[in-house]
């Protein structure tokens, strides 16, 4: 079902390197000695059934979630540094925030979290509004947003921020044809112009499949599977891959 | 972007607290309380004073800041204790805090601000009071009714709602808030009452004929922050009485205890999974 080489490239920067993590919720083991690189400038899609361990990974890479063995790098950086966290922005399933602040306080609040220095402040949030799309919306309560809106206006906190790695939980759930859309043109353009890289824990295998660069499939805390989107044999698709991976038939 | 504490972060994560804690519907009813109190003090006391003051029983006069003062920290307490349980709670559980956490903060910058954020709501809350009421006072009367004793006690009260602040935040990492509101409500009363009871005679003296009770008591008052003396220290200085406190001893008791207490907050909160 596959053909080409397996995601080696060793000579590259890699955004994220995993290395035999194993996380236990008392005996149930969340993670299993995970191993997976996410090379930088990619859009890397993480994939597997529920409770499969995708966002406990994704917690673990920003230390909301404490492993027990092995180590994770950002941009070559231990997790347990302060500095790597630098670099990532988390964009959860749902972004909640409080609804009484607007789309400007918001990313105002996300730049200076981030100490970004104030003079250039406007200047970059006008831009970050345009590229998400809510230019136009800048002054509405988050209370007012739909959920898509909310989704860009989590997106535009990342950007702020200058992050270079985009942690995206389930980016897509809960979203209309339209939506999913725009968000995975968005996402396309923050690779393309921004030079992000963006790991997306997702179900969605069809939207995954056009546009993530790379893909790792898990089940129980282990990777099962990682590989180039190229790689997957003409005719085969990635639900194929995926549910033959999963039910073990490859 | 260096990662010592910086002052811009923080004051972000402080103003956001006060954004946040300042919308509670509590805040506002207990102020709505505060603003009919001040009516019911001023003509109450305007009330009785003719029937009372004929008679030369006592001087109420140039009292009302202080009955004043005396009502409003009846709930000086529990606001504190319901703005220490929101400050956290409330994040953990919208989601927001792992919004936060996922920022490269240290997780002891975000308690602090918390902290600090909501201890400014209680503090503002009754300035905003006092003055509104010597205000009230003063065109009803004439009279002045602010003393420097009366501002001396809010700071007490000040140190006061800190500690209840830290404590409350602390009981609220594991419990949901109604648990977590009782919980501290009654640890409070403890160290009140041990307070009281511990205050003025020695630790030896104390250590003899033990028991359990006894136990508890003597590790509520030298273990947490003195709640129940700074109140009571509060009040004496509004009322006029001798305050007496031995700011030696127990003002670096207060922050050693508080710092403990903030320490052991942080170690909790820092293997919190969100």
């Amino acid at each position: 079902m596959l053909e080409g080489n397996e995601v080696t490239a060793t000579d590259t920067e890699y955004a994220i390197v995993a290395r035999g993590v194993h996380k236990f919720y008392g005996t149930t083991e969340a993670l299993a000695g995970l191993d997976l690189q996410v090379k930088g400038n990619s859009i890397f899609t993480l994939l597997g059934p529920n409770g499969a361990g995708k966002t406990t990974f994704l917690k673990t890479i920003l230390g909301l979630v404490h492993f027990q063995r092995g180590d994770i790098r950002i941009f070559g950086k231990l997790t347990s540094e302060l500095e790597s966290r630098a670099q990532v922005g988390y964009l959860p399933e749902r972004f909640y925030f409080y609804p009484y602040y607007t789309v400007l306080d918001t990313i105002a609040f996300f730049m200076a979290l981030n100490g970004v220095q104030k003079k250039n402040n406007s200047e970059m949030i006008e831009k970050t509004l345009e590229m998400v799309g809510m230019s136009t919306l800048s002054k509405r309560r988050l209370s007012t947003l739909s959920k898509g809106q909310l989704q860009r206006v989590g997106v535009a906190s990342l950007l702020v921020g200058q992050k270079k790695l985009l942690l995206l939980d389930e980016p897509f759930s809960g979203l209309d044809p339209l939506g999913t859309k725009d968000f995975k043109d968005l996402i396309l353009k923050l690779k393309a112009t921004e030079g992000k890289t963006i790991f997306i824990n997702s179900h969605g295998l069809s939207e995954m499949e056009k546009i993530a660069d790379d893909f790792a499939i898990i089940d129980k805390g282990k990777c099962l599977a990682m590989n180039s989107m190229k790689s997957l044999l003409p005719g085969v698709t990635l639900e194929d891959f995926f549910t033959n991976i999963i039910r073990g038939k490859n | 972007m260096q990662f010592t504490v910086q002052p811009s972060v923080l004051y972000a994560l402080y103003t956001n607290t006060i954004k946040k804690e300042i919308r509670s519907k509590t805040l506002l009813f207990v102020f709505l309380l505060n603003i009919g109190l001040i009516f019911v003090v001023n003509s109450g006391i305007d009330l009785i004073i003719k029937s009372v003051e004929e008679q030369n029983l006592m001087n109420l006069s140039s009292q009302k800041a202080v009955v004043f003062y005396f009502l409003i920290n009846i709930w000086c307490t529990v606001l504190s204790i319901i703005f220490g349980v929101d400050c956290i709670k409330s994040d953990l559980e919208s989601g927001v805090a792992s919004v936060l956490m996922a920022q490269p903060l240290r997780r002891w910058w975000y308690l602090l601000m918390r902290i600090l954020g909501a201890g400014t709501i209680v503090f503002g809350h009754y300035l905003v009071s006092i003055l509104l009421a010597g205000l009230i006072f003063y065109i009803s009367d004439g009279t002045n009714q602010l003393t420097v004793q009366i501002i001396w006690a809010l700071f007490a009260t000040l140190l006061l709602n800190i500690a209840v602040i830290t404590l409350s935040a602390l009981i609220s990492l594991s419990l949901n808030k109604l648990v977590a509101f009782i919980l501290a409500m009654v640890v409070c009363t403890i160290i009140s009452v041990a307070n009281q009871a511990f205050a003025t005679d020695d630790l030896l003296y104390h250590i003899k004929n033990l028991g359990l009770a006894k136990s508890i008591g003597l590790l509520a008052h030298y273990l947490f922050p003195r709640i129940g003396l700074w109140s009571s220290y509060a009040g004496n200085l509004v009322t006029g009485k001798t305050a007496v406190i031995n700011y030696a001893w127990e003002l670096p008791h207060y922050g050693i205890t508080l710092i403990g207490l903030f320490i052991l907050l942080s170690f909790l909160f820092s293997r919190k999974e969100l």
